[in-house]
């Protein structure tokens, strides 16, 4: 429609003047008083200290085109189910702790077995810059578990990390697939569900719930399930049907919590209301209170592009990051994660910033794999990830890294110097 | 003068970019929440987070579009935690139910209550562009979607207003 057009419309003259009277009625705001009392009065925005956690559920789900997916759940020993079962319809909450005592909760605080080379950081305010002429220096890894998983040519897996622990999703690709979940909680003690019906994870939590994609046999079947891991076994305990377009080709960290329930990281900002609202073991609805931060680029050209831009997250703080990768960098088919939250009120971005490792292959190999750790004052600092390694998952309880040799997958958390 | 258009860096800048923008921040969220006063709360509370990030919200181009878009996820997520509690707290639904959208909005009330039937994302850009002040490429940007998906947006919308206002004038 033309501007002309337009003017015509009797809609748009109609909104037009909705909009005029609507603007003009707010100019008996006392906007002095509102300004003295924005400047001077509690600020309940600013990031939670340092000393008072999160006790938040997200999750993140790793699909990969080719045909590697990864996702994982972790647990730790609050929040037993009881705490999420309500004995009335009304939404159940989860609360904050007073200490972390999960040891994902303190690994900013604790002093890491240094495994690979530390040094200081060297990004701060205003722009937080990385080369791939000086790299910047490895992370520290605090190793988690080994489990089987099916080689590369065979199958696949998906990881997400909750309140709980760390849960990985795993199946074959054959037609009588073979499907198992492991769940790991935070001292490394594991649990595994054999004949896990399931694919790819969105979320572990809050509780002993998981929340992942379930193919069917059709495209119509499709769907969002709870389930609810218990002494007899998984059980669904809430299902939601799905668009499956939404569902493909997402990297690692796609998906996350806020405060009712499971949402596209990379859209939230944008457009969402929860893919699935979350449930306790029981089915019944429960919901988080402070829901880890959401974070998204300024605009859809950084988010997609892998070079940086500035990040701004729900709390409303912002970060510049820079990237400056090699020219013959490669491109990976299901793009760059999104920001996502990690512990401590920090958050994390992944992208790469190498030469293409394998230019024979369509979209290449990336390689010189960084995280740019975004702390709550709106610094940042970048990090490389050690070789073989990927982050496979990331939330307020943790950062999750992966590395695959044959039919065995390492976990491991990152603490953030 | 739109304080987007020129970029605040000074140390008075946030008082001059909440003088400019307040007013029109609340009358965003209050098309989007449907009443004044959570119109008004949610542009208090987008101003309170670029108040806490001044450092570097007022260094943005645009930090006025950066207000904006918290505040439209604010009145989201104030919408969300509505319809929760009209889903799960029976006690309060009927109050909710009875409790207009539109009640507090001026001037041309059937409008307004039109638009709150809307999709969430015609809703958005109604508001952006009408309310907000926003032009198709700011509605993009804040929307995070591309300049044709907003204007697509808005014939929708303007259209889906057109067949609701004559419903309603036919009734």
């Amino acid at each position: 429609m033309s501007d002309d057009e337009l003017t015509d419309d009797p809609i748009h003259r109609r909104a037009a003047a909705a909009a005029a009277a609507l603007i003009d009625s707010f100019e008996d705001l006392d906007v002095e008083a509102d300004l003295d009392s924005t400047r001077h009065g509690p600020q309940p925005f600013v990031a939670a200290p340092a000393t008072r956690r999160w006790l938040l559920a997200a999750a993140a789900l790793l699909i990969v085109a080719a045909g590697t997916v990864a996702l994982v759940a972790v647990s730790n020993n609050q929040a037993p189910d009881s705490d999420l079962s309500p004995a009335t319809p009304q939404p159940t909450v989860v609360p904050l702790p007073s200490a972390p005592t999960s040891p994902a909760a303190t690994a900013s605080t604790s002093v890491p077995e240094s495994t690979t080379t530390t040094s200081v950081a060297r990004s701060t305010l205003p722009i937080a810059s990385v080369s791939y002429l000086d790299p910047p220096p490895e992370l520290t890894l605090r190793p988690l578990a080994s489990l089987d998983v099916p080689a590369e040519e065979s199958g696949s897996y998906s990881v997400a990390v909750g309140d709980l622990g760390v849960a990985v999703s795993q199946w074959t690709y054959s037609d009588d697939s073979v499907q198992r979940l492991d769940v790991v909680d935070f001292s490394g003690e594991s649990r595994s569900f054999p004949d896990f019906g399931g694919n790819a994870l969105l979320a572990y939590g809050p509780g002993d719930v998981l929340y992942m994609t379930q193919q069917g046999t059709s495209i119509e079947e499709f769907a969002v399930v709870a389930v609810a891991l218990g002494v007899d076994g998984a059980t669904e305990v809430r299902r939601e049907r799905e668009n499956v377009n939404l569902f493909l080709e997402y990297p690692p960290m796609s998906f996350g919590h806020t405060a009712t329930g499971v949402v596209h990281r990379r859209d939230y900002l944008a457009d969402e209301s929860p893919i699935i609202d979350y449930v306790n073991i029981d089915g019944q609805p429960v919901t988080l209170v402070d829901a880890p931060p959401t974070f998204r680029f300024e605009t859809a050209e950084q988010a997609g592009a892998g070079l940086g831009g500035t990040i701004l997250s729900s709390l409303g703080t912002s970060w510049t990051v820079a990237v400056d990768a090699a020219p013959d960098r490669a491109y990976t088919y299901v793009g760059i994660s999104p920001p996502a939250p990690g512990t401590d009120g920090h958050g994390i971005y992944v992208t790469h910033i190498g030469s293409n490792a394998d230019p024979s292959t369509d979209f290449g190999a990336p390689s010189g794999w960084v995280i740019a750790d975004l702390q709550p004052g709106g610094t940042a600092t970048w990090w490389s990830v050690p070789d073989g390694w990927g982050v496979v998952a990331s939330d307020a309880w943790g950062t999750v890294l992966g590395r695959r040799a044959g039919a065995t997958l390492e976990l491991a958390f990152v603490d953030f110097p | 003068m739109m304080v987007d258009e020129a970029r605040v860096d000074d140390s008075e800048g946030f008082d001059v970019f909440f003088r400019s923008e307040y007013p029109r921040l609340a009358a965003l969220g209050a098309a989007l929440c449907g009443n004044r006063e959570d119109g008004r709360d949610v542009a208090q509370e987008a101003l309170a987070r670029a108040f806490n990030s001044w450092d570097n919200v007022g260094g943005l181009d645009q930090p006025g579009a950066w207000a904006r878009r918290v505040v439209v996820n604010l009145a989201r997520d104030h919408a969300r935690h509505r319809e929760v509690k009209r889903r799960r707290l029976p006690a309060l639904a009927s109050e909710l139910k009875t409790r207009p959208v539109t009640a507090s909005l001026p001037f041309d009330s059937d409008f307004w209550a039109a638009v709150a039937t809307l999709p969430d994302r015609q809703r958005t850009a109604v508001a952006l562009f009408y309310v907000g002040d926003q032009s198709i490429g700011q509605v993009a940007e804040v929307m995070r979607v591309t300049e044709g998906s907003v204007k697509t947006t808005l014939h929708q919308a303007r259209t889906r207003l057109s067949r609701l206002l004559q419903q309603e004038n036919g009734s």
